[in-house]
């Protein structure tokens, strides 16, 4: 999947929140946004998911434009803001609502999810009894559920303990392999360039700098 | 396919936060009927013929009042009961669509693919969220009929017209057009009032469009107009009650479309609604 960021402009309520940003994003690659609180990052990952529309420029994802010929990404796992979980239900029914949408998701696929993020011990507890690292750990199981080709990751180490960060750091590398499209916006500058092939920085809604880390096919720099 | 998984969905989650709201209508009805049982009382000891019926308390809870002439001295008989019945109705869909816009909904609208499945999955959830509000409340009035001895007859009885002070009724009210007037009636308008309430909290907070909501129906309360929606809600106010009152196909028409209305704007505006966090939210 090839996402290709046109001088993307965002204004809400007469605040520019995104100003003339171009990127791209690649199949295969994991892409850092790093950021203070406020810079963007999270309005990006918004616009990327198709919750919001540029005021200005364009998005298109393999030649299409978002939000023209498409609503939304197509096959996207995305974990923005805090994990959005029903109270009233155990993890594994929360995933498995979610899986019912796939067409592809079977129930004996979110019990490998959730032994996948440490929660297979957990599973049939309801959400409103998990602990943030634990509602944590079921939003990055929900985000890579059906195995999609783009994943948006906002934040995702808040919460999470050394154990977790270590889980996510393995989980957004089997992503890489398996060919998706991995975004991950986090302001722990020490884990993004762990996990990331190249980060572009943000201030103010601008881009500011792009390091490269791993060249496309392989090379470090 | 996926339509009806989202509705079902939709449909799981939002009885969870409604459950209390049909605890409290089927609470209003039950008391309702008391209310209606202790008034209707004085009649069967002053005549001994006198008998209720279901006509007579589902007049008594959907009839609305009687045209109001504002003149010096004249005091605005408030249509608690009616008001109270329909606003509840209202308040009963407000809150589950943008809520789950900004949780799980939104995980969800990402995997369909689709903003205008989720809206209409949201239109239906609402007509259906004050179609099960309306069907509990007469299940209760069936009930409460049934506990007071009535007859089950859409007969109206004169002591029912005393009772609600009603003079000027025409002289034949046919049942079967008093049964629509009583069921269907009342129920449209609170559906086509809900879907304007989710049209309307793409705008808006949500609670600022119920407001919109009781603004029409106490207009239509103080003013005998076919424009205001709330008088077809009212038994009273149609014209085989009152001499110039509303016609109730004009309502159903009125209803309809509107609610069409309402739908297709909504479907155009969340096109193009911008789904930030709570924090965006004005």
């Amino acid at each position: 999947m090839s996402i290709i960021f046109e001088n993307v402009t965002k204004t809400i309520r007469g605040k520019t929140v995104l100003q003339g940003v171009t990127l791209s994003l690649k199949a295969g690659r994991v892409t850092g946004l790093r950021g203070i609180n406020g810079s963007g990052k999270t309005m990006l990952l918004r616009l990327l998911a198709g919750l919001i529309h540029p005021t200005g420029g364009k998005i298109t994802i393999d030649g299409k434009t978002l939000g023209k010929d498409m609503e939304f990404p197509p096959s996207m796992g995305l974990l923005i803001e805090n994990p959005a979980f029903l109270g009233q239900y155990s993890g594994a029914e929360n995933l498995e609502m979610l899986a019912s949408l796939h067409q592809n998701v079977t129930n004996e696929d979110v019990q490998a999810l959730l032994e996948k993020v440490g929660l297979a011990a957990d599973g049939d507890t309801k959400y409103r009894k998990y602990s943030l690292g634990m509602k944590q750990r079921l939003g990055i199981a929900g985000a890579i559920l059906g195995k999609p080709k783009l994943l948006l990751l906002d934040e995702p180490t808040n919460a999470l303990d050394t154990k977790g960060v270590e889980l996510l750091r393995d989980i957004i590398g089997e992503e890489r392999q398996r060919g998706a499209t991995v975004v991950v916006a986090c302001h722990d500058a020490a884990f993004l360039e762990s996990v990331s092939d190249e980060i572009y920085c943000l201030e103010n809604g601008q881009l500011t700098d792009h390091l490269i880390f791993h060249e496309e096919g392989g090379s470090e720099q | 396919m996926k339509f009806i998984k989202f509705f079902y969905l939709d449909f799981r989650r939002g009885m969870h936060t409604v459950w209390r709201l049909y605890l409290c209508g089927t609470i209003l009805f039950a008391l309702l009927c008391l209310d209606f049982w202790n008034r209707s009382r004085i009649f069967l000891e002053l005549y001994p013929d006198a008998s209720r019926s279901l006509g007579d308390l589902a007049l008594y809870i959907f009839g609305g009042m009687k045209k109001f002439i504002p003149t010096p001295g004249a005091v605005f008989p408030f249509p608690t009961v009616w008001l109270l019945v329909m606003a509840l109705a209202c308040f009963s869909s407000l809150w589950y669509p943008l809520e789950d816009l900004y949780g799980f909904g939104k995980t969800l609208l990402t995997a369909c693919q689709s903003r205008k499945r989720w809206y209409l999955a949201k239109a239906v959830w609402c007509g259906v969220t004050v179609s099960l509000y309306f069907l509990l409340g007469w299940a209760v009035l069936l009930f409460g009929c049934l506990a007071m001895g009535g007859k089950f007859t859409w007969t109206i009885s004169p002591y029912m017209m005393e009772l609600m002070e009603i003079t000027d009724v025409a002289s034949t009210v046919e049942d079967w057009q008093l049964t629509l007037q009583l069921t269907l009636l009342p129920w449209l308008v609170a559906v086509t009032l809900s879907q304007l309430q989710l049209c309307l909290s793409l705008w808006m907070q949500p609670v600022l469009g119920w407001v919109i909501s009781m603004v029409v129906l106490l207009s239509s309360a103080y003013y005998a107009s076919p424009f205001l929606l709330g008088n077809y809600a009212m038994a009273l106010r149609d014209q085989q009650v009152l001499t110039d009152g509303v016609i109730w196909q004009v309502g159903v028409f009125y209803c309809m479309g509107l609610l069409l209305l309402c739908v297709i704007a909504g479907l155009i505006s969340f096109q193009q609604t911008d789904i930030l966090g709570k924090e965006g939210k004005s």
